[in-house]
């Protein structure tokens, strides 16, 4: 049986266990900066293909987040973003899939920009900016990061260099399904 | 989009006139000068942009010639804002007036670029290419966020001013800036 010291002892362990978990995970307040909460609706459908021809992935990823960026080759930060969002795909054991979406422009377009941008991502194409219009990003670009639920949760502004420690911590400790 | 190199921006006359009755500014004019503001809420810079240059950059975007000529035919100035405070700025381009000396000016809106793209039956990537390279009709701009994009006019011969009202804080109950610039052209 515990006395009186030996329980606020423990009380103590278990409250600073939680801040470092809350510190440790993206659910926590101190969001990298341009990451905005969003209120959980349910992500749009995706009915694209890849500049290959195959199939876009269907919303939700079954126990993953998935990481949906909306992009153009004549946008500037977009240009400074997309290698950045080579690298953090570089990142062994990421809780997310990478799915980015190139918004009305054509194949030539996409395919002399991604080979020099980040050869190894393979974007969807978005070749009417239609399903563009039905995810309303905030601008050009812009991330969305869909839960494995599939609801939308985070709205990340455009410009952000995710091979920052910032935002590679954030996106590594995306909370999984059996941790939330 | 379309940034341009870094410059200082300060020839264009302009004025800022808050609801708080803080200071009015101003600056001598230059017609065809870029201008920008920068005040503890936010960065604002007005650009003119060249029918060639606008055409050029839509033509490398697949745009035929008939839609490049509708473009050529309207005046473009690209805004580029950045929310430098602490709180919600909003953009609403509702609050936004064009005025030569004698003559207000009617923004083109969205609406009215549709109905053009679809009585020329541009294609639908192109009409959301350009919806893109608009700046956005409403946005909460939050702190440290940017936002760019052109308004478009009718051609006008005349200098002419641009003043915008920005209401601050997440329910715009935080008070509003007034901006304006003057001495604003359209290039040739």
């Amino acid at each position: 049986m515990c006395n009186v010291r030996s329980k606020r002892h423990l009380y103590g362990n278990l409250l600073l266990l939680l801040t470092l978990a809350l510190a440790g995970t993206a659910s926590g307040a101190d969001l990298p900066r341009g990451v905005i909460v969003l209120d959980g609706a349910a992500a749009p459908p995706l009915p694209l293909r890849t500049i290959d021809g195959d199939a876009a992935p269907s919303l939700p990823i079954t126990g993953r987040w998935a990481f949906v960026h909306f992009w153009a080759s004549w946008c500037a930060p977009c240009r400074r973003e997309m290698p950045t969002i080579q690298k953090l795909s570089e990142q062994p054991g990421l809780p997310i899939d990478i799915i980015v979406i190139n918004t009305a422009e054509n194949e030539d377009t996409v395919f002399n920009f991604m080979g020099v941008a980040a050869p190894n991502l393979v974007p969807l194409m978005d070749l009417d900016g239609q399903v563009t219009e039905r995810w309303q990003p905030r601008g050009l670009p812009s991330t969305f990061l869909v839960d494995p639920q599939g609801k939308l949760r985070y709205l990340v502004l455009g410009g952000r260099d995710w091979a920052q420690p910032e935002y590679l911590q954030f996106i590594t400790t995306l909370p999984l399904p059996h941790q939330r | 989009m379309m940034r341009t190199p870094g410059k200082v921006y300060n020839k264009c006359r302009f004025g800022m006139i808050m609801s708080l009755l803080l200071p009015l500014y101003g600056y001598a004019a230059e017609p065809e000068e870029t201008s920008k503001i920068q005040n503890e809420w936010f960065s604002l810079q007005v650009l003119s942009r060249a029918p060639e240059q606008m055409s050029a950059f839509y033509e490398g975007r697949g745009f035929d010639a008939r839609a490049r000529q509708e473009i050529r035919n309207r005046c473009f100035v690209t805004v580029l804002m950045r929310n430098t405070g602490t709180q919600v700025v909003w953009l609403d381009l509702s609050q936004w007036r064009f005025h030569t000396e004698f003559d207000p000016i009617p923004r083109i809106t969205r609406a009215a670029w549709r109905a053009t793209w679809q009585e020329i039956k541009l294609p639908l990537a192109h009409q959301a290419t350009f919806g893109w390279t608009l700046l956005p009709e409403q946005r909460n701009l939050l702190p440290n966020e940017s936002v760019g994009g052109n308004i478009t006019l009718p051609e006008v011969e005349q200098p002419f001013t641009v003043e915008a009202i920005f209401a601050l804080g997440q329910n715009r109950d935080a008070g509003q800036v007034t901006v304006k610039f003057e001495n604003v052209q359209c290039k040739k």
